[in-house]
């Protein structure tokens, strides 16, 4: 009886190894084709971000947090590219991102990108990729103003494949981040020239008075459909006739346009604004005027009230 | 039964897909254009006559109690193969049948005529059979996957799995009536419950004959 | 955790097994006669399909993977749910005589069941993390068992009713699985 399960253990076990044995030989044949296909898509954009690589092979990408990661190759002796897919303004954007073994950038290919023309696509212009070509893994990247959804997506991208390739080549320090780069003041406007927009509430708290007031933006002054102004928290101390803060409550015009004079630099012209001085200006983030006299308007609104 | 009544049987009287219903998750899953279709076809033709084959030539020295596990070995042996094959020299085939390449192992046609035919028949016979079997449900494959694609999409069209060579293309509904439900599961199962129905029909014909004319 | 909930809402409903991915209809054609025996083939798929997706997941991870031997998936990943199955049939014939005879020839024929090594295979092809891979394990089977035993609820019906002869039997089944598909496919804005 043993002996017969041993006979039928050690048949299986024949067949098993001759079995192994043939597909260890295909398998040799055809895993080299395979591999070379595998980046034959990718190897002429490989190419260009690896000028000085021979030989290029897929690497298996696991632990990436963010999901970003589409693929990944490593450039022999040379770096390693991630293939990151995004979510930009409209639509995807897919792009390459090459690190040198020693943690520098050394390029970035932008492979699909359908976002809005001249906006948008600024992602795949001098203007950006010089600002992160030559970077390292560890340093921050710049988003760019006017730009913000779509350059702010390629950046979370390129940071997620800095944490991968970080952790791979044990660099700690962290990826540095995504920076957002100071808005630019353009010209100034004056508080009372402009047209006063309406005040929604008001509240008083001894010498501060916070009022909830909207004033007309990009989208209203434009005359799109269902267009909504923009509302804002004013606080203003009546006693020294200055005002407190001003901060965004509503944001109604466009996305990555309007919401860039929700910034420290801009906000902070309204601190100690003098408000019955005739001459009060600030000044508007270039870009981003209607936006910027939106919320004059509805600071004129609440002076008045 | 002789062979070739026995290889003719394959196509209709026996046929794996709509007379035995073995092997539909694939038939279902790929039957949605006719380069899915042959490219299957042919790999499951290739690994029936193989394994067909194999076993019978095993079939004398097998022991009775392991022949399933044993076959299993065998036609995972070759499906796998199969399958780099596929992968190294025929790509967008690869691409287009996904998983159910390595699921070829668990066709029931295969383990089914393993243990009804090739466990019990010479090399020759077994091999016969396979060939037999195998084209009749690459036919049936074929037969969906046509109807499918041109009601579906209303070309029909054959390219070179090696090359990826168009070799024809033809357009045969206008694009603005094709019935775009025939390459979802629902027209899947539509096309073949038809089909089915009208081999049931052929089938039981001849027997409802003879029964009149008695 | 979200993302597990929308994992198992997709298996069982969106990417149903049977009826969108046609896969396990060897069973769907021949035990959905009757609901009891429905539920009980559902039972006997989950337990395999969850035992065999745990060993095959530690088989590939742990034994494959390490030495390159990832061309043995097929092989291994069969042998490991044959051996499974038949582990299966030996508790179920012991606790519940009833259901091993009702399952009757359709309880060994789990091992070819596409289902089975669909599931073994794409916890690796999808790069499934461990706790991925328990729920989508999980689901993949109870999706199963729904069809099944909705199916078996129609075909209770079916049977008495006046099908006509060339889709008595199969033909039908088809065709209600056809319907059963497009009303399925409409839950696919669910996520």
């Amino acid at each position: 009886m043993f002996k017969k399960a041993l006979h039928f253990a050690l048949f299986l076990a024949i067949i098993s190894t001759l079995a192994g044995g043939a597909l260890a030989f295909v398998n040799s044949l055809t895993a080299p084709i395979i591999a070379e296909s595998a980046i034959a898509a990718e190897k002429a954009n490989l190419q260009i971000i690896f000028p000085t690589a021979n030989s290029f092979a897929p690497m298996e990408v696991k632990d990436d947090e963010s999901g970003l990661i589409k693929a990944a190759y490593t450039a022999e002796g040379v770096g390693i590219a991630y293939k990151v897919e995004v979510l930009g303004y409209a639509a995807p954007i897919t792009f390459l991102i090459g690190f040198a073994d020693d943690g520098k950038i050394v390029g970035l290919s932008i492979l699909d990108l359908k976002d809005t023309q001249g906006i948008g696509t600024r992602v795949n212009t001098p203007e950006f990729i010089d600002g992160v070509v030559g970077k390292t893994t560890s340093d921050g990247i710049a988003t760019l103003s006017g730009a913000t959804v779509s350059s702010g997506a390629v950046v979370k991208g390129i940071d997620a494949a800095k944490v991968h390739f970080n952790e791979l080549k044990g660099i700690e320090g962290g990826t540095g981040g995504v920076v957002i780069p100071p808005i630019q003041l353009g010209d100034p406007i004056k508080v009372f020239t402009t047209t006063a927009g309406a005040v929604v509430s008001r509240t008083v708290d001894g010498d501060v008075t916070t009022f909830i007031a909207s004033g007309n933006g990009y989208q209203v002054v434009e005359g799109y459909e269902g267009a909504k102004a923009n509302v804002y928290e004013i606080k203003i101390n009546t006693s020294t006739s200055k005002v407190v803060s001003v901060k965004f409550v509503e944001m109604n015009d466009t996305k990555g346009i309007g919401d860039k004079i929700d910034a420290e630099e801009f906000w902070a012209q309204f601190i100690g604004l003098d408000i019955t001085n005739q001459d009060s200006s600030i000044d508007t983030v270039s870009g981003a005027t209607y936006t910027s006299q939106s919320v004059v308007k509805a600071l004129r609104a609440a002076i008045d009230d | 039964m002789n062979r070739l009544d026995n290889f003719k049987a394959g196509f209709i009287r026996e046929n794996p897909v709509f007379a035995l219903y073995l092997g539909l998750c694939s038939v279902l899953a790929i039957s949605t254009s006719l380069n899915n279709a042959v490219g299957m076809g042919a790999a499951v033709i290739a690994v029936l006559v193989l394994s067909n084959v194999i076993i019978a030539a095993m079939r004398k020295i097998t022991p009775d109690e392991i022949r399933i596990p044993v076959y299993i070995v065998v036609i995972a042996t070759l499906v796998k193969i199969a399958e780099l094959l596929i992968q190294a020299y025929a790509t967008e085939l690869y691409v287009a049948l996904g998983v159910f390449i390595p699921l070829i192992v668990v066709n029931c046609i295969i383990l089914g005529r393993a243990e009804a035919f090739a466990s019990k028949n010479t090399i020759l016979d077994s091999a016969i059979d396979g060939i037999g079997m195998g084209l009749g449900y690459t036919l049936g494959l074929i037969l969906i996957s046509v109807i499918r694609q041109v009601l579906s999409s209303g070309v029909l069209n054959f390219s070179n799995p090696f090359t990826q060579q168009m070799i024809f293309e033809v357009r045969l509904i206008p694009q603005n009536f094709v019935i775009a439900m025939f390459s979802q599961p629902t027209g899947a199962f539509l096309t073949f419950a038809l089909i089915a129905a009208g081999v049931e029909y052929l089938r039981t014909r001849p027997a409802k004959k003879a029964k009149e004319v008695k | 955790m979200s993302e597990l909930f929308t994992l198992f809402l997709t298996a069982v409903l969106i990417n149903n097994i049977i009826l969108s991915r046609f896969l396990g209809m060897c069973p769907f054609m021949g035990v959905s006669r009757n609901t009891s025996s429905a539920i009980g083939m559902g039972s006997a798929v989950t337990f395999v399909i969850v035992g065999a997706s745990l060993f095959t997941y530690g088989l590939y991870y742990f034994v494959l993977v390490p030495n390159n031997l990832q061309y043995m998936d097929l092989i291994t990943f069969i042998l490991v749910i044959a051996a499974f199955v038949q582990f299966t049939e030996m508790i179920i014939k012991k606790f519940s005589p009833v259901l091993y005879k009702a399952l009757g020839i359709y309880l060994p024929l789990i091992t070819t069941n596409c289902a089975v090594l669909f599931v073994a295979l794409e916890n690796i092809r999808q790069g499934f993390d461990f706790y991925e891979m328990v729920v989508y394990s999980f689901a993949v089977p109870i999706g199963f068992t729904l069809i099944l035993y909705l199916f078996s609820a129609i075909r209770e019906r079916l049977d008495i009713s006046d099908v006509p002869k060339p889709f008595k039997g199969n033909a039908i089944a088809m065709i209600v699985a056809a319907i059963m598909a497009l009303a399925f496919s409409g839950l696919a804005g669910l996520v």
